[in-house]
């Protein structure tokens, strides 16, 4: 069985669990806010075992190697790690945890994003793809060679520059 | 049987707590990874792969302490997103600027024409 498949089943089984628990529940049909109740905590329970399950399969595929990190700093085609990219994840990473730990605090999602972090991030994202430019253009050597007959040729080639 | 506040009060601790365990484990899995793979060699050198480059120096440094200074400011009142002096903005924005400048003179300028 394909380790994919493993996973659907697991949460199959969870919500068969979920509905044989709902089914054999000794629900008295006077009381149903009670029902309702047990209903909501049932169902949220379920929904945080499938996260964690989920999670917990990809945190395991990242460990294992099956989901490759390896050029998540460096530039395509050079080993050598890449300062844009870099600016830009840790950027990326406080903002967004600074973003859940608000929403975790106040159990809300805040009404208005300061503009100084949007600033921060669009400078951050700016500058990643400006360096990509660079790195690009610098990546093409550009020749222009001369015809017997006078008229010139001009030809750009890819060619693997260091460092990013 | 728990009472209705309270089950839901416990609902909302486990949910809390299953994202921070989930996101602090994916923090330290992926940097191990990154590690590992030796993804930050070569963070610091030039382009030409033998000296150290000032300009990736500098972002670097603006890097981490701004990004330290927004962190700590929302660990320490986590109620609101801390705002940014105007000031360090514009300081990242020029580290920022200077990084490229010198990215650019690397790839583009005489000595590496020669």
């Amino acid at each position: 069985m394909k380790s994919e498949a493993k996973y659907i089943v697991m949460g199959v089984g969870i919500l068969a669990i979920l509905a044989a628990l709902l089914a054999f529940l000794p629900i008295d049909p006077s009381h149903t806010d009670v029902a309702f109740v047990k209903l909501k905590l049932a169902t949220g329970y379920t929904v945080l075992a499938l996260i964690f399950l989920l999670g917990f399969a990809v945190l395991v595929y990242i460990a294992n190697g099956r989901i490759d990190l390896s050029d998540l700093l460096s530039e395509t085609g050079t080993n050598k790690a890449s300062m844009s990219r870099f600016q830009l994840l840790i950027f990326t990473l406080v903002i967004a945890l600074s973003l859940f730990l608000v929403v975790v605090s106040k159990m809300e999602f805040p009404p208005s994003i300061p503009p100084e972090i949007l600033t921060l991030l669009g400078i951050s994202a700016s500058t990643y793809a400006v360096s990509k430019g660079i790195q690009t253009s610098g990546n093409q050597t550009t020749t222009t060679t001369q015809a017997p007959d006078g008229t010139a040729t001009t030809t750009t080639t890819a060619a693997k520059a260091p460092g990013a | 049987m728990c009472g209705t506040a309270s089950c839901m009060r416990s609902l909302e601790i486990a949910a809390r707590w299953e994202l921070i365990v989930l996101i602090v484990a994916f923090g330290a899995v992926t940097l191990w990874q990154l590690v590992r793979a030796g993804s930050f060699a070569g963070l610091l050198l030039a382009n030409d792969n033998k000296t150290i480059s000032p300009g990736r120096i500098q972002l670097l440094m603006v890097t981490v302490l701004t990004a330290l200074q927004y962190l700590l400011a929302t660990i320490h009142d986590p109620s609101q997103f801390p705002t940014l002096p105007p000031a360090l903005v514009a300081a990242m924005g020029g580290s920022q600027a200077v990084y490229l400048g010198t990215k650019a003179w690397d790839i583009f300028g005489p000595k590496s024409k020669n």
